[in-house]
């Protein structure tokens, strides 16, 4: 089975909030700044709990904010 | 570097700076004849509880004077302490979770270990020198696998 790339737009949503920083996000969804950095970079994929949370806060759906890709 | 990161690097200094004073505090007394050396399975069993309780307090200590510390200095940086840096998330107990399994890995392998020296006949000491010589690589391992996964992102 060939490996999923998760990416997200979480880095573009911030900024199409206003720019909204890590750390305001961070406390928006409950967890640390360190995660949202590791999110945004693709080093870490959230749960699906936290995937919502994040849909939440941008008022938009996991469906825009996250799309995998298999790697060839 | 993150708190995180911060933090796994103090408890690993923490721990092989208590494993080095313990362990020759302990030898120390030993070759002064202080313990009662015809009972070895005794001597063990102090030597090890008496590091267990020790190692708990001295976390405790540790984790107290690590936050009022990053505090200070967070503040004396002008950046403030933030709780939101402190959180502890889905991703910090998923590291815990991969860091355990490392642990438990290693305890395993330090027992098989500790027994195959009974195999070749070798004595006491040398069961317990290699348990807890396993005990002590569990310790800095998971917490140098914690340092590498918080590095990574996960």
């Amino acid at each position: 089975m060939s490996k999923l790339i998760i990416e997200n737009n979480v880095r573009t949503q911030r900024f199409l909030h206003g720019e909204m920083t890590q750390k305001d996000l961070a406390r928006a969804v409950g967890v640390s700044r360190q995660t949202i950095v590791a999110i945004e970079k693709g080093q870490y994929s959230p749960s699906l709990e936290l995937a919502f949370r994040l849909a939440m806060a941008f008022n938009t759906t996991v469906d825009e904010l996250f799309h995998a890709t298999e790697e060839k | 570097m993150s708190y995180q990161e911060q933090r796994s690097l103090t408890y690993l200094i923490t721990n092989i700076i208590l494993f080095t004073v313990y362990g020759l505090i302990i030898y120390n007394r030993y070759q002064a004849g202080q313990f009662d050396t015809d009972n070895l399975m005794r001597f063990w069993a102090i030597v090890i509880l008496l590091y267990i309780p020790i190692m708990i307090i001295a976390r405790i200590v540790v984790t107290i004077v690590f936050v009022i510390l990053h505090a200070i200095v967070s503040e004396v940086a002008g950046e403030g302490a933030d709780e939101v840096d402190m959180v502890s998330d889905e991703r910090d107990k998923l590291i815990e979770m991969k860091s355990s399994q490392i642990e438990l890995i290693l305890i395993g392998v330090g027992f098989v270990a500790a027994l195959v020296t009974q195999l070749f006949g070798l004595s006491v000491h040398a069961f317990f020198l290699t348990f807890v010589g396993f005990m002590f690589a569990n310790d800095v391992l998971s917490e140098i696998a914690n340092l590498r996964y918080y590095r990574r992102g996960f």
